[in-house]
């Protein structure tokens, strides 16, 4: 937990986060969900600045693999190049500016460009184009003419991110604390992790900061999700809301962590799964627990927790892996797309009880997921109708609960809305210069 | 009964997919549950892994029975908010073809459809694709395999909380 100490009463650098330490009050005005002027501050001060979550490296196995995908406003080939690195490059042709790949996703010795068939190798190299005569002859315009990277390319634990800025703190030093988690998700196999086929790919009429929220956001559970927990009661087990804690991570991230919730597929047995699960697990958690020592095994085998890395990326490590990731685009909408994580060369009925537990809870078609949208998406009707409106508080979200606790230091409750708070006052200290004199 | 089922014509499959249509539409689905083989399934798979199974891909809806029940009790809730108040849906059915006999002995049917959802102040359009598994009951025609497969690039609008 992060305790910051400063006047009593902190009005943030966006003017949009509003903070009374004595009355433990925290205050969000609405405007930095809906106007378009906060949307561009964070764009340039967040998007195009930060390290954004790109893409699993067992997506792009062998050379030439690529995906094209959108990432902080931009479309990007996340591929692996002949020699066999990872590269990241801007989807349009050097040129004449012709989006460069039109597929979204295959493998290619060459990506060239339809308009004048220039030819590009996966590590960006103009290797070919019709009537390279009319070009001087030293070759220098190939060197000119390459593909353009993003910023900068970086990986933890096989989970690759970029970063539009060719400056900037190194991704470790950006995932701070939020890494180890990273860690610990990958270690569930010693054969390593693999993105399964079949991506969730959906619109939310919800600023992004909505599904930021609700992730950390274990208040909203049993209420909002009474029909899913209802039908865990009557699957045989039971949940609880108590007991889970949420620590902030620094810069921004922050983990929310549940220890004996509901079973984990493959490392933590419920009758469930059924009895030959039950002698595989066995083995598994031994396993784990040889290879990283039997405290760091627990971590892994029994917790469950729901990881934000700043500002896009969400991991539910809970019954089974799932990666979201968050792509702003509009004010009032946001992009989708969700990955489901296993460990590699896992037996093909593990895998089925995986994919099927998995997805009662979560996706658009899910049990569960739908009413978080449904959240999102009556919040962002909701707001406008205080937009303008001078009284006193009235245009403001109230995220106070659980303050005073926060401020004596107590370990923060998942029912709380202390992460909520950090992540807000991280998103504050950002994007107050960028949005200048916008309030 | 797979004697029964060479005789079923494509007006007998499309009568059982209009009955469908209108039972949801009424959000009957009690009903609609009864239109379901004991080992009926209802899954809707991922927009770039279309031919993907449920046990190998990870779909947006892979309903065995448990789940299936699972949901119509869900939606009967008011606390189903994604549902509440329940979308209007309204529904266009076509090209319904039968293009043969399974090797479970139902029939393997292919139809066209697209499915309007009204809320929230928007009409939201599913184009998609039918490919389900029919078997032939003393009851009538039953969904052994109810599959949908949605024609787009990005989910629109991300709950698929109706059922389409």
């Amino acid at each position: 937990m992060t305790m910051t100490t400063g006047k009593p009463v902190r009005v943030g650098r966006s003017g949009l986060v509003r903070e009374d330490r004595e009355a433990r009050i925290f205050r969000v005005h609405r405007d930095a969900l809906r106007a378009t002027g906060a949307f561009e501050a964070e764009r340039a001060a967040i998007f195009e600045r930060s390290w954004l979550y790109l893409g699993h490296i067992s997506e792009v196995p062998q050379s030439g693999d690529y995906f094209v995908r959108t990432v902080g406003g931009r479309q990007v080939i996340f591929c692996r190049d002949e020699e066999g690195e990872l590269r990241a490059w801007l989807n349009t042709c050097p040129h004449r500016g012709t989006t460069l790949c039109r597929e979204t996703e295959g493998n290619a010795r060459f990506f060239r460009c339809f308009y004048h068939a220039w030819s590009f190798s996966p590590s960006g190299n103009l290797v070919a184009l019709p009537g390279a005569d009319a070009y001087p002859e030293d070759g220098t315009f190939r060197e000119r003419l390459g593909l353009r990277p993003t910023g900068r390319i970086a990986m933890r634990s096989g989970f690759v991110f970029i970063s539009h800025a060719d400056d900037g703190p190194s991704l470790d030093e950006h995932l701070a604390g939020a890494g180890d988690h990273l860690d610990l998700v990958a270690e569930h196999s010693p054969e390593g992790m693999e993105v399964v086929p079949g991506t969730h790919q959906y619109g939310v009429r919800g600023n992004w900061k909505l599904a930021v929220e609700n992730a950390m956001d274990g208040y909203h559970f049993t209420p909002t999700h009474l029909t899913f927990v209802d039908y865990l009661k009557s699957s045989g087990f039971v949940t609880s809301d108590e007991g889970g804690i949420v620590q902030d991570l620094g810069n921004g991230h922050s983990v929310m962590v549940q220890s004996g919730h509901s079973g984990r597929v493959g490392l933590d047995w419920e009758p469930r799964f059924g009895d030959n699960e039950k002698v595989r697990i066995d083995a598994v958690r031994a396993e784990i627990a040889s290879r990283l020592g039997v405290e760091r095994a627990r971590r892994i085998t029994d917790h469950s927790r729901i990881l934000f890395v700043f500002p896009n990326l969400l991991i539910f490590d809970i019954e089974a892996v799932s990666i979201r990731s968050l792509e702003p685009t509009s004010p009032d909408t946001t992009d989708v797309t969700a990955w489901h994580l296993a460990p590699r060369n896992e037996p093909p009925s593990a895998r089925d009880l995986r994919l099927k537990t998995l997805v009662s809870f979560i996706g658009p078609g899910g049990l569960a997921t739908p009413d978080d949208v449904e959240a999102y998406e009556a919040i962002q009707r909701g707001v406008y109708s205080t937009a303008g409106d001078q009284r006193e508080g009235v245009d403001w979200n109230d995220i106070s609960r659980g303050m005073e606790a926060e401020f004596a230091g107590l370990p923060g409750r998942s029912i709380d809305e202390s992460s909520i708070r950090g992540f807000w006052r991280r998103w504050d200290e950002l994007v107050g210069d960028a949005l200048g004199d916008h309030r | 009964m797979s004697s029964s089922l060479s005789t079923v014509t494509r007006g007998q499959v499309e009568d059982f997919l209009f009955h469908e249509c209108d039972v949801l539409e009424r959000w009957d689905l009690d009903a609609w549950h009864a239109l379901f083989t004991p080992d009926g399934r209802y899954q809707i798979p991922t927009l770039d892994d279309p031919l993907g199974e449920p046990s190998s891909s990870q779909h947006f809806v892979a309903d065995d029975p448990d789940l299936l029940a699972a949901r119509i009790t869900r939606l009967k809730s008011r606390n189903a908010h994604a549902e509440n108040p329940r979308s209007v849906t309204h529904r266009l059915i076509s090209n319904v073809r039968i293009l043969g006999i399974t090797d479970k002995h139902d029939l393997e049917v292919r139809a066209t459809f697209m499915v309007h959802r009204v809320r929230d102040g928007r009409v939201d359009t599913f184009p998609g694709w039918y490919h389900h598994h029919l078997a032939s009951t003393d009851d009538g025609l039953k969904f052994r395999l109810r599959r949908v497969l949605i024609a787009s690039e990005r989910l629109r609008q991300g709950r698929l909380s109706f059922v389409l």
